[in-house]
């Protein structure tokens, strides 16, 4: 007995030897391509003007928008004690949604930057994502079939900053569990002061650094409102509509977008808090 | 805390209080239960002098309760943990309750199988180790399977293969290990059973598997980890010696860097009544090694890579603690322990003894190493092992202890320290917002037994730290001295034994020269300990100042707090 | 606060009703010799007299003094009631160089062990050090104390003492 067990761990050491490593010679994936499927993919990019990590993150974002062209949904939320304003960084891109989102998820409690890729694998510990996962966990997600799908119809008066926006959801599939939807407020292109630590030491404040996406409001509210309550079958489809939601004068409302998302909202689920579907339309 | 979780509590405790009062009595023939737990629960306060804010959540509690069983040579456990949520300064992940360790084991002659989760580390720890420490909560256990043969006498055979805990789930990759062995002297006995000398040698590998996911990259899903050792003892001269070779490992914390990594760690030390030598020193480089290759904080590390510097006990000495660099770094500490005998000149009638601790540590001296890059590129570096790069940390310390009388005891200690902050607790080129500090930090600790089982202590501590910043600018409001400006410290601690049950502390830590004045606050803090048997309770009310704690190489910022807190603990 | 009182009181509720469930063998786990060999817990015996059994770390100042009291009284002890000493070290590779060294300079000559990745004292059932044990001389862990205050010798001599006349101990 005690000769085969010891036969078989030393056969078993000689085999980890030999299939334990994967030595790599070329870095790029020459078979790389892209999966083209119905489903969008809420990323959502933690930040501050005061982490000089953070552009690195945000760069992260942008290619994977580039790559992955009309199928990634991008948000900055800008939360916790790398977006606290002074002197030196008075430009405050914080708010109630965004505090909301930070609490919930305990991202700045974990550090910045980080991540949430379609707030995927909220049941696991490990559902905060650092940037060098992003687009592998993006992949994932591309690779799955939608369950809904959102088409949103902006009309916008200038006169009164008044925002009239219809959301259209359509279930793909039959959905039986529970359901909220989203719809936020985000402004792209804010100039302000950012830290970016990749620069030489004594020149790492960007004055004039462009800050993407930024979440601004929610128009329903942070965790939305329930759709679907009795669950929906192929091809049911529901329209909200939000009238007289008035952006504020301090934002531009030819650089905002509404995002609408759909989540899963079933505390008992494996999914629970995942973005199911998610959409993006300007303003204007 | 909600109805439904106490109400959980208790519960838990009722069943660990039927195990234990049925059970007891009727060990020998049905096993025997044993169990420890400790709950830390703490009411925070907002305290805006002190920037401590602990958001809605005011009631915060971390807890633990372990049942073991064993009958003859099986054993099986589980360990019940809650935190809702957990204490101030402890990751997020960690939230909710749940029994994230259980384990069966059975030995019996040559061989030791555990199913479930389970402990282990190979060596020093830097092929794998895999451990916890409840009070960082830090725990890295695996959950799978591991067996151990011992097919004769000095001779260890270990297989292991499983996944990590992460918080209260697991890891996405796989642990896979194997370590051998050998002492020579129990081996050949007949050969070099009388030789003075003993020599053990050892080896591991490991491997770690994760799905490559990555789009762009071609991630290597197996990841090997190898590792010999060798330990040499001969009276009181001790060596030990391991070197590791990790193949390419692409991570977040490498910045996907695809280099190998290397380690080498050696320690030798000499020692005889009164006096002792010891030195240690190690060469990191790259050897950072999870089971995540995206994972952060303490979570998924699959090794340890060990930090020799001084564990300071007495807060101001370690209010800028060093860990060690997990990317890479070079250095080495070395004591001197001397105890004049008593009766000689500066023994006196009941000795002294005197103790000198010096560390150095620095970067690896690296050649084309970008300080942060886009992580789509990877990262290409060289080592110029010959070298080394800026300095990290230092401390020079002496700690002398004598005995004046039989009543009275008194410590002193000495310490000059060095941080390159920026670096060490920020990762970042920084040196703007996260500066060199440079530090002299003396302790005086007096302790009085006025009569048998009654004592009095006291101490009194000075830091006195000097701010290298390369511009000095201070915000209005103070936001730039977050963690980073602090000028000096005092305090002062009194702690009354008046029998060996109870303790009574009362302490205060002063910011007396804070370069913004309306930070120039005490820090104080009132304890009061009960033990009993293998109970401890402690009741302490007071503030806790913002700081870092460091383990396993990786810093954890634990912000400012003020409030009341309890701790109980026990076993059975 | 409320729940912080009715939580604590709940526990120590709990706490008194705790029976000691003192008297089962020393658990089993591999811990190390200064000699770099491995050997059984299990395998602790001192020949039908006491043991004492104090988890320490070099890093641990009450540990250390806990120690250092005991060893002034030790050699006068071990005359009188045969006792022995098994002083297990739970410090990891940071420290446990500093084992050998600690135990040298001290001039200590209890049985030292290193436990470094904490097996035995997960086994024990230890939170924190110093928690010393006394095993009676049939290998029974019969008392244990957690932490250590100026003086706490002195109760454990008298235990020990009890032990080698073998009368009952209670804490």
């Amino acid at each position: 007995m005690n000769k085969i067990i010891y036969k078989l761990t030393v056969i078993i050491g000689i085999s980890f030897t030999i299939y334990g490593c994967d030595y790599v010679k070329d870095v790029r994936d020459p078979n790389a391509e892209i999966i083209r499927g119905n489903r969008k993919v809420l990323v959502e990019d933690y930040t501050g003007h005061k982490c000089g990590n953070c552009p690195s993150a945000a760069d992260t974002l942008r290619y994977l928008e580039n790559k992955y062209d009309g199928q990634v949904v991008p948000l900055a939320i800008h939360a916790g004690f790398f977006a606290n304003i002074n002197a030196t960084y008075p430009t405050d891109l914080r708010n109630t949604v965004g505090n909301a989102y930070d609490t919930q998820f305990g991202i700045s409690t974990a550090g910045n930057p980080n991540g949430l890729i379609n707030r995927g694998g909220y049941g696991t510990g490990g559902f905060i994502k650092a940037y060098s996962s992003w687009e592998g966990e993006l992949a994932q997600m591309l690779s799955r079939a939608a369950k809904f799908e959102i088409k949103i119809k902006n009309t916008f008066t200038a006169a009164n900053s008044n925002l009239n926006t219809s959301i259209t959801l359509k279930s793909l599939t039959n959905n039986s569990g529970q359901y909220k939807l989203v719809v936020l407020l985000s402004e792209d292109s804010i100039i302000a002061e950012q830290l970016d630590y990749r620069l030489p030491s004594g020149s790492q404040l960007i004055p004039n650094y462009e800050f993407k996406h930024v979440l601004r409001d929610a128009v329903n509210s942070a965790w939305g409102d329930v759709v679907f309550s009795t669950g929906a079958i192929v091809n049911d489809s529901l329209t909200k509509s939000y009238s007289n939601y008035k952006i504020s004068p301090n934002y531009r409302p030819s650089k905002c977008h509404i995002i609408a998302y759909v989540y899963d909202a079933d505390p008992n689920s494996a999914t629970y808090y995942e973005v199911l579907q998610v959409e993006e339309a300007s303003v204007k | 805390m909600t109805l439904k979780l106490s109400s959980k509590l208790l519960f838990s405790f009722f069943i660990i209080l039927v195990f234990n009062s049925s059970f007891a009595q009727i060990k020998d023939e049905l096993g025997s239960i044993h169990g420890n737990f400790q709950i830390d629960a703490a009411n925070y306060e907002r305290d805006t002098i002190i920037n401590a804010d602990p958001g809605s959540e005011v009631f915060r509690y971390n807890a633990f309760g372990n049942i073991n069983y064993q009958k003859g040579g099986f054993t099986a456990g589980v360990r019940y943990e809650s935190y809702n949520p957990p204490l101030l300064g402890y990751l997020p992940g960690y939230k909710g309750s749940g029994v994230p360790y259980r384990f069966a084991r059975y030995t019996h002659k040559d061989i030791d199988i555990t199913v479930g989760n389970f402990y282990e580390q190979f060596g020093s720890g830097i092929s794998l180790r895999a451990y916890e420490n409840r009070g960082l909560l830090y725990d890295n256990a695996l959950d799978g399977m591991r067996v151990i043969f011992t097919p004769k006498k000095g001779i260890i055979l270990k297989g292991l293969v499983g996944k990590q805990r992460t918080y209260f789930s697991l890891s996405p990759g796989v642990v896979r290990g194997f370590d051998g062995e050998i002492n020579l002297m129990d081996v050949f006995d007949s050969i070099l059973g009388k030789s003075k000398t003993k020599i053990i040698l050892g080896g591991s590998f490991v491997s770690k598997f994760q799905q490559d996911q990555n789009p762009t990259l071609v991630l290597p899903e197996n990841v090997g980890n190898s590792a010999g050792r060798v330990t040499i003892i001969r009276g009181g001269f001790n060596f030990n010696a391991e070197y590791a070779y990790k193949i390419n490992d692409p991570s977040y914390q490498n910045k996907y860097s695809y280099k190998p990594g290397h380690a080498i760690i050696a320690s030798a030390s000499y020692g005889m009544d009164g006096f002792s030598l010891m030195f240690s020193g190690k060469m990191l480089d790259n050897m950072s090694f999870r089971s995540d290759r995206d994972a952060q904080n303490t979570i998924d590390m699959i090794n340890y890579q060990p930090d020799f510097s001084k564990f300071h006990t007495y807060s101001l000495m370690a209010y800028y603690p060093y860990a060690t660099q997990p990317n890479g770094e070079v250095g080495g500490t070395g004591e001197l322990q001397y105890k004049f005998k008593k009766g000689s000149l500066l023994g006196g009638k009941y000795g002294m003894d005197i103790t000198i601790n010096g560390s150095a540590y620095y970067g690896i001296d690296t050649i084309g190493i970008a300080a942060i890059s886009d992580t789509l590129n990877n990262f290409k570096y060289s080592t110029n092992y010959g070298g080394v790069g800026e300095e990290y940390y230092h401390d020079f310390n002496i700690e002398i202890t004598k005995k004046l009388s039989k009543k009275l005891k008194f410590t002193v200690m000495y310490a000059n320290q060095f941080l390159n902050q920026s670096i060490v607790q920020f990762n970042t080129p920084d040196k703007e917002e996260h500066p060199d500090i440079t530090s002299h930090i003396g302790v005086l600790d007096v302790i009085w037994r006025y009569k048998t089982g009654s004592a009095i202590r006291f101490e009194t501590q000075g830091f006195f730290g000097s701010y290298d910043y390369k511009e000095h600018k201070y915000d209005d409001n103070g936001e730039k001295n977050i963690t980073n400006n602090t000028g000096s410290w005092a305090s002062a601690l009194i702690e009354w034994t008046p029998n060996t049950h109870w303790s009574i502390t009362v302490a205060d830590q002063y910011n007396y020269n804070n370069p913004v004045i309306s930070k120039r606050v005490h820090y104080y803090f009132g304890m009061i300990g009960y033990t009993n048997g293998p109970t401890r309770v402690s009741l302490s009310y007071g503030r806790q100042r913002q700081g870092i704690f460091c383990a396993g190489g990786v810093c954890r910022f634990v912000p400012a707090s003020s409030g009341l807190s309890i701790s109980i603990s026990s076993s059975f | 606060m409320k729940k912080l009182l009715i939580l604590s009181s709940a526990i120590i509720v709990c706490l008194s009703a705790f029976k000691s469930s003192d008297g089962d063998k020393i658990p089993s786990a591999t811990v190390k010799k200064l000699d770099g060999s491995t050997t059984n817990s299990s395998t602790f015996v001192n020949a039908g007299k006491p043991m004492i059994i104090s988890f320490w770390a070099t890093w641990c100042k009450p540990c250390k003094k806990e120690l250092d009291a005991i060893n002034e009284e030790y050699a006068e002890l071990v005359k009188e009631t045969g006792v022995k000493l098994i002083a297990i070290s739970i410090d990891d590779a940071r420290s446990s160089g500093k084992v050998v060294t600690d135990v040298k300079v001290k001039g200590w000559t209890y049985e030292v062990y290193i436990d470094e990745n904490q097996d035995f004292k997960r086994a024990m059932n230890v939170n924190n050090v110093p928690h010393t044990f006394l095993v009676d001389g049939d290998g029974k862990i019969v008392w244990s104390h957690n932490s250590y205050a100026e003086g706490d010798e002195e109760k454990l001599f008298e235990n020990v003492r009890k032990l080698a006349k073998g009368e009952k101990l209670s804490h």
